[in-house]
């Protein structure tokens, strides 16, 4: 079976059986070693630091707490990278209910204010802090499914091989998603490239 | 290739994930076809612009907490099952007395049933077991219950 994982994967097989026997220093260094992808992939989903951090912590929680469970069948790589984007589309969709529900409330109570425009920020911060908002606002409006296959193409340098073992969907369906997304973020950023 | 083929399979190409022969014959494509060519650098300059995404920012602390958090699940777990411990115990304990209470029920009502005259019917001890102190002693309490008994069973026999 360890014959289908390239050597740096074998390592974690070895890290994680020695995790799932209880050997905190094995899942120390397991957090140390992916603590990084995972927390900006959470983040570049989610596109807010604290749930991110909170989304993140919660992915190796999980991990650990299911140590008993764990069979060196896929990478560990891929079972950490889908239980994140699990999460965090999870934390989306509560996040979306709840800005919802708040605007609602705001609405109602007629104390909405009128959105910021970005004329009103620091001319020092403008360019810079305007680029992000747009970029990030531009993901943001993607539909999840664009939005993950592109954070894990685009940020995480994923094959679609592994993209689509993530997210359990064949490749065509990885490449028709980049597509689309890339087409939809092209027309929307325009204005930053051009 | 034609223009619309091409345009389908840029994102693949752009990242390297099509094979030799569909990559050269994308390439020559658009080394002579400058729509397509201008598509393309626009798809590689929307990517480059995503960079301006800022990372998160180093935690020192990520690996602490991370095992901190866990410290305080399994403690939850753990007061739990201590919680359910300190109710099942009761629990266990008020059944296995209502259990009890139930077979000495069905146990005790092995009596005998005797009618009298007015129809009502009254239930005594089965005189079955009181062999089992024979022989009594003249004039003992035994000797007088069981001799009363079989009297009183030998009347209700129709």
């Amino acid at each position: 079976m360890l014959g289908e994982f390239s050597p740096l994967e074998i390592d974690d097989v070895k890290w994680m059986l020695r995790v799932r026997d209880g050997d905190e220093e094995a899942f120390r260094e397991l957090v140390e070693k992916y603590q990084t992808s995972i927390r900006n992939l959470c983040f570049r989903l989610i596109g807010n630091r604290e749930d991110a951090e909170e989304v993140a912590l919660e992915v190796f929680v999980q991990l650990y707490l299911s140590r008993h469970r764990y069979k060196p069948e896929a990478k560990l790589s891929t079972y950490l990278y889908r239980i994140a984007m699990t999460r965090s589309l999870n934390r989306i969709r509560d996040q979306k209910r709840k800005r919802a529900i708040s605007l609602e409330f705001l609405k109602e109570e007629g104390r909405l204010d009128p959105e910021i425009s970005p004329s009103d920020l620091p001319d020092v911060q403008l360019e810079q802090k305007e680029m992000e908002a747009r970029v990030r606002n531009a993901l943001e409006a993607l539909p999840e499914k664009q939005r993950t296959a592109l954070v894990l193409r685009r940020y995480e340098e994923l094959s679609y091989e592994e993209i689509a073992s993530i997210m359990g969907i064949s490749v065509s369906a990885v490449e028709a998603l980049l597509h689309r997304a890339r087409e939809t973020l092209r027309k929307r950023l325009k204005g930053l490239f051009s | 290739m034609k223009c619309k083929k091409v345009k389908r399979v840029l994102s693949p190409y752009l990242d390297c994930a099509l094979s030799p022969e569909e990559s050269n014959a994308v390439k020559r494509h658009l080394e002579s076809c400058s729509a397509c060519q201008e598509y393309a650098s626009e798809l590689e300059a929307m990517w480059k612009v995503l960079d301006v995404l800022p990372s998160m920012p180093e935690n020192p602390y990520f690996v602490q907490r991370v095992l901190s958090r866990i410290e305080e699940k399994e403690s939850e777990q753990f007061s739990f099952v201590h919680r359910l411990e300190h109710f099942l115990v009761p629990v266990a304990t008020g059944f296995a007395l209502l259990l009890g209470i139930w077979i000495g029920y069905l146990a005790g009502g092995n009596g005998e049933r005797l009618g009298n005259e007015n129809g009502n019917s009254t239930l005594v001890a089965s005189t079955e077991y009181l062999e089992t102190f024979s022989p009594l002693p003249s004039a003992s309490l035994g000797e007088v219950y069981l001799s009363l008994n079989t009297e009183l069973g030998e009347e209700g026999t129709p």
